[in-house]
Parts: C-alpha cells; structure tokens; sequence
C-alpha cells in the first residue's frame, strides 16, 4: 500500500496524483471482491436450500472446533493461513496497473496472503445465502474496506511524515492478539450459525 | 504487500476498523431488510466478520 505513495515516483509515473492511484486501488479491490461475491452468491444459488443449510451447518461445527483449539490458553495451534505475498513483478506493470492489479488481488482475499482464519467466513457466507446480491454486498464489504483502508495509511502517513519506526513494532506486536481475536469471533458466529440454523 | 513492507500504523486503525465493523453489522442487516429474522442476524454477522477480517489482514504483519 505504501506503493501508492512512493513506487509511482520510482516507476516513472511520480507525476501522477496519489489520489488517483489511491482511487483506483480502492475501486479494483472493491470490484473485484464484488464480482467475487455475486459469483459465489450465484454458485450458491444452485445449490438446493437445504444442502446450503446443511453444508453451513457442518462448516460451523469444523470452525467452533478450530477456533475454540486455537483459543486455548498459550495454545500454539495456528491455523492454516495462506502466505502470498504480493508478486514483485507486478512492480514493473507502472503505478497506475499496479494499483489496479493489487488492489483487485487484496480485494478478492485469495490472491493475497490469508493472514486470519475468518476470513474463510466471506467466501463460505456468500455461497451459503445464495444470492448474487447478497454475496456481492458481503464480498464487497471485505473488498471495500481493504481498498478504502489505503486513505486512512495514507492520511496518517502524510500526518506523520515517516513510513517506518514505532508503529511498525506496534503492528508486529499485536500479531498473536490479532489472530485470537479472529478465532473468537470464528467462534461465535459458529455458535450463532449453529443455533439459527438448527431452529 | 510486498515482503518488507508493512501497513504499519499506529493502533488508532484497529479502533477506526470496529467501529467500522459496528456500523457494517447494522447496515448490512438494515440493507437487506428481506432478510428476517435469524437470517438477517447471520448476513450482519458475517458482515461484522467481513470487516474484522479486512481489519485484521490490513494490519497484521
């Protein structure tokens, strides 16, 4: 995301206004993550009521049991996360693709690393509705605030005039909190998808 | 993010983001008003889930 602000001036496109880079950033990752989400929604809409009811079901339980192993106190589980990191040649495609390109991989979730468990909710979710719609507002959700989180980084950075020093620390240390938090909030929703669901 | 970088910020972000995520759970359920009941409740849960979930992955290392 920094490349926003800095890697236009290195690929010869430093003229270009970070706002436009920035914008399509923020468009490409939501985009991209609501196509991703009508997609599923529409995968899902093929799916009998039912067999998504019970499907979501059974995914709720394998998600209760994962989130909870995780929660344990000094537990050293972590759960599977998908480490991709973003393609270096990409940096050859110009700022303005590179925004675009990044942007769509950050929004979709899975062409980017998987960083959190819960993340796996977003996909699950949008084909357990059933809907287009529905799955492209959740999708979009994720999207969005990804592509939209580069104005605030780069509020705060110009604010702060410096890209590394303490709150790099800050952000390494909340590494294992950060995963907990994911797991509990796995596990409540489990919970409430289980109760809604067996009703 | 390439190898390297970081989103680093300070921890105002998180607290920007649950906020964020308070408002996606009540949008989420108020936009999709045909969603009644325990229906309903899942999409806004998912959608606080959705937000937590870029949240965290914007900010994790």
């Amino acid at each position: 995301m920094f490349g926003i602000a800095t890697a236009g001036g290195r690929r010869g496109q430093g003229n270009r206004d970070w706002r436009v880079k920035a914008a399509l950033f923020s468009l490409a990752a939501l985009g991209a993550a609501a196509a991703c989400g009508a997609g599923l929604g529409w995968l899902g809409s093929l799916i009998p009521e039912r067999g998504r009811v019970v499907g979501v079901s059974l995914f709720a339980i394998v998600f209760m049991a994962a989130g909870l192993a995780q929660l344990r106190p000094a537990s050293r589980i972590w759960l599977w996360e998908r480490d991709c990191e973003t393609a270096q040649a990409w940096l050859q495609l110009g700022a303005l693709r590179w925004a675009i390109v990044n942007g769509a991989a950050l929004g979709t979730g899975f062409l980017s690393r998987i960083g959190v468990i819960s993340w796996y909710v977003v996909p699950l979710a949008a084909v357990g509705f059933g809907s287009p719609e529905l799955g492209a507002i959740l999708y979009g959700l994720y999207g969005g605030i990804r592509g939209l989180a580069v104005w605030l980084w780069i509020a705060w950075l110009r604010r702060a005039r410096s890209h590394l020093g303490d709150p790099v620390t800050s952000v390494l240390e909340l590494g294992a909190p950060g995963k907990r938090l994911s797991a509990a909030l796995l596990v409540a929703l489990a919970a409430a998808t289980i109760v809604v669901a067996g009703a | 993010m390439l190898r390297g970088e970081t989103t680093g910020s300070d921890r105002r972000p998180h607290y920007v983001g649950f906020v964020a995520g308070a408002l996606g759970l009540g949008v989420g359920v108020g936009i999709v008003g045909r969603l009644q009941g325990g229906a309903g409740f899942l999409f806004g849960a998912a959608c606080f889930a959705a937000f937590t979930a870029a949240i965290l992955q914007q900010t994790l290392p």
